[in-house]
């Protein structure tokens, strides 16, 4: 980082975000328990706030997986993902309140502790329909835990970007953990079609979502979505030409895999650089970024980085690997290696051969 | 009720309950004082930012445990092009 922690580095952004975030949950939570009332004044306010909790987080859940996708497809969405950490840890407090309010409502009654009564209580373990989905929600309970706790940058910095996404891709697990939840839980006791629709549809969305946005960044990239991606073709010099600079607009990026990874070529002032796609900090794909006031910005979270060294500006500490280009007429020629992180790199210009 | 599926499930329940007070000591020691020693990100007092990452702490301390203990900082990230360019340069 290279500057001091703050609780939430706060700005006009994220206060409007979480503004609407705080206030579409509070109308939701109190709608639903309004609703609830006018349909069945015979249930029990308890009961209904728990379900609140519960449909709250879920609908939460399948916001923020629809939103990485979705960012991927059309950059109109980045706005969303920008401080989608914050929704993040207000779908755990969510899923903690339907937690907390489920166990003291069917699990403090008897001579064991609700804790110990949630495992206990139901061991058909073996059965599919009979199967204890209180069990299913406390270990997605669980991965959501480690995910809000650890969503401060301090845990990008600490665990490292790729083993930080690796544990937040628990995500997934924590998900069909809670459609398990959900259908063998609310939908078994619930006769109404709509809600088993809404789950229904919600999980279409989802896979359907995710299936597309991974079969357009194979084609992207040129690989299979499934076996080994073709090698790219490296010249005697261990060069490889990824294309003119004709197609490339001023101040963006062309990406290219180059040595297993994403290569960002940026063309900027009559000049191309190249540098690795990876951002440093959520390992967000810088190639999709543009050039602001001289530097290579993030798309995700706006970390900058000079275009031809791959070093963050001052007071920032960020490096990224670098890679030696060349023109040949029109056609850019990237080193097939990557230089060590933060390596000064001239730049290719354009028009001197 | 059959008292094995109980005897089991407070027996881990007790024992996340040890690792996690042993992980809350931990934590307000660390976020006290040791946290600069792993991240000079950890400046002055912020006292907001050192309170949220305690929860954090509490699951994964040991993993800070040892890093104290071998005297280390935190770690620089692994993917294909710096293990290529560290490769390529023979560097350690």
């Amino acid at each position: 980082m290279g500057v001091a922690y703050k609780a939430v580095q706060w700005n006009r952004q994220k206060f409007v975000y979480d503004l609407i975030l705080l206030t579409t949950v509070v109308f939701y939570l109190f709608f639903f328990e309004g609703m609830s009332l006018q349909l069945s004044s015979d249930l029990d306010i308890k009961g209904i706030w728990i379900r609140a909790f519960g449909s709250a987080a879920f609908i939460l859940l399948h916001v923020i997986l629809s939103i990485g996708p979705l960012s991927r497809l059309s950059p109109k969405f980045l706005p969303l993902l920008y401080n989608r950490r914050h929704m993040g840890v207000t779908m755990f407090i969510l899923a903690l309140l339907h937690a907390r309010d489920a166990l003291a409502w069917y699990h403090d009654f008897g001579n064991l502790e609700p804790i110990v009564s949630l495992f206990v209580s139901n061991t058909h373990y073996a059965d599919f329909i009979r199967f204890p989905f209180e069990a299913l929600g406390g270990v997605a309970l669980v991965i959501l835990f480690l995910m809000a706790a650890t969503s401060h940058d301090f845990w990008l910095t600490n665990l490292t970007a790729p083993v930080w996404k690796a544990l937040h891709m628990g995500v997934y697990l924590a998900y069909g953990l809670l459609v398990g939840h959900v259908v063998l839980g609310a939908l078994e006791t619930n006769t109404h079609p709509f809600l088993t629709l809404a789950v229904g549809v919600g999980f279409v969305w989802i896979v359907g979502l995710h299936l597309i946005t991974a079969l357009r960044e194979a084609k992207k990239d040129g690989a299979p979505l499934f076996g080994t991606p073709a090698q790219p073709q490296v010249d005697a010099d261990g060069y490889v030409n990824v294309g003119s600079v004709h197609d490339i607009p001023e101040n963006r990026a062309k990406i290219a895999v180059i040595a297993g990874e994403r290569v960002a070529i940026f063309k900027y002032d009559g000049q191309i650089s190249a540098i690795s796609n990876v951002c440093q900090h959520q390992n967000g794909p810088l190639g999709e970024g543009k050039i602001v006031d001289g530097c290579i910005t993030c798309p995700w979270h706006g970390y900058q980085y000079l275009p031809d060294s791959g070093i963050s500006p001052p007071p920032f500490t960020e490096k990224i690997p670098t890679f030696n280009v060349k023109l040949q007429g029109d056609q850019i020629l990237v080193s097939a290696t990557p230089n060590l992180p933060g390596t000064p790199v001239v730049p290719a210009v354009i028009g001197q051969v | 009720m059959d008292s094995i599926p109980i005897s089991v499930v407070e027996w881990v329940i007790n024992l996340v309950r040890a690792y996690a007070i042993a992980g809350l000591i931990f934590a307000l020691l660390f976020v006290t004082f040791l946290v600069k020693r792993v991240d000079s990100g950890a400046q002055g007092w912020a006292i907001g930012f050192r309170v949220l990452i305690i929860p954090g702490v509490v699951a994964f301390w040991p993993m800070f445990a040892i890093r104290l203990l071998r005297g280390k900082g935190h770690p620089t990230e692994k993917n294909a092009h710096r293990i290529a360019a560290k490769q390529s340069t023979g560097a350690q």
